[in-house]
């Protein structure tokens, strides 16, 4: 697949950039690291710009995110009561947490794909201030992207043995901040148990 | 007894998150690994090694970086060719050429993939030698 999305690159280039980034922003799981790794590899060779390549990425990623935000925040709430008469408990627990660490947590999850897309629904749902949304999805694409342009750039002709490595550390930084959640609410479950006497 | 129960599919998620972390980790120890022995895992090494292959390629043994998802306009720039050399050397007649990749125009022939990377390949290596 990665074979055919780099010939899908060279030949049609930036708009290539846009329409890749902007559908694995929405939903579908293309290998975007890989992509992005590629593009920095051609722009040390000058057949790409680096500078125009991370905007367009960037441009397309903010844009794909904004899409979700925008059909979660619009239509989320109408789904949900569609199946649950009262919001269901662990539903209002996440849009609690989420809600009193909005930026963080849409920070955070544009480091993985499949947390970006998460994340951005989940913004939408709890109703996350679209100039927080913005300003927070801004600052993590832009410290995905531009790492992993600048690897791409100097990696050059290498870039395909980075990208397993990337892939791979994506992957640990999602267990990561799953085991943090989850034992953020062990600790303070068992702190309100020994406040409570139990 | 709801909350036991919670408590107990919440130790077991940490249980399978830790197990699956560990296997991470471990792939990613191993992929670090192959960097190292590729002297790619530091940026300053890596600029070294890589300052060859920033364009335009010029040796004949530069040939071997060529992939079948590369396009001949790609292959054009990369290597400094003139725009119908590869398009006179291997007989090509589609009408998108250069912009069409070597596997599409292999696939539309019914060429052997590897066979017409190999005649791609072979096309170029007297063109750089005679370049020099």
């Amino acid at each position: 697949m990665i074979a055919a999305l780099l010939s899908y690159l060279l030949l049609y280039k930036y708009v290539a950039i846009f329409i890749l980034v902007f559908s694995a922003a929405v939903i579908l799981p293309l290998p975007v690291n890989s992509i992005l790794l590629a593009v920095g590899a051609f722009a040390s060779q000058g057949y790409f710009s680096f500078w125009l390549s991370l905007a367009v990425a960037m441009a397309a990623n903010m844009l794909g995110d904004l899409f979700g935000y925008w059909l979660t925040r619009t239509y989320g709430e109408a789904v949900i009561k569609s199946f649950y008469a009262k919001r269901h408990e662990v539903l209002v627990r996440l849009e609690k947490y989420i809600q009193s660490r909005a930026g963080l947590t849409i920070f955070l999850t544009r480091f993985t794909g499949i947390s970006d897309i998460a994340g951005n629904f989940l913004a939408g749902i709890v109703g996350v201030p679209l100039r927080t949304f913005i300003i927070f999805d801004f600052l993590g694409n832009f410290c995905v992207f531009f790492p992993v342009l600048s690897l791409g750039y100097i990696a050059g002709n290498y870039w395909q043995d980075y990208s397993n490595v990337i892939d791979v550390a994506s992957g640990i930084f999602l267990v990561l901040i799953i085991l943090f959640m989850i034992t953020r609410t062990i600790y303070h479950r068992s702190k309100k148990r020994r406040g409570l006497g139990i | 007894m709801k909350r036991f129960i919670d408590n107990r599919y919440i130790k077991i998620a940490l249980a399978v998150l830790v197990f699956i972390l560990i296997i991470l980790f471990a792939m990613f120890i191993r992929d670090y690994q192959s960097l190292e022995q590729l002297r790619l895992t530091r940026p300053y090494h890596s600029w070294l090694l890589n300052a060859k292959s920033r364009r335009p390629l010029t040796t004949v043994s530069d040939v071997n970086s060529i992939e079948s998802w590369m396009t001949f306009d790609y292959l054009n720039y990369l290597f400094n060719l003139p725009p119908s050399y590869l398009k006179s050397q291997l007989s090509i007649t589609d009408t998108h050429y250069p912009r069409l990749s070597i596997s599409q125009y292999a696939r539309k022939q019914n060429f052997d993939p590897n066979a017409f990377l190999d005649s791609v390949k072979n096309a170029l290596r007297p063109y750089l030698k005679n370049r020099h």
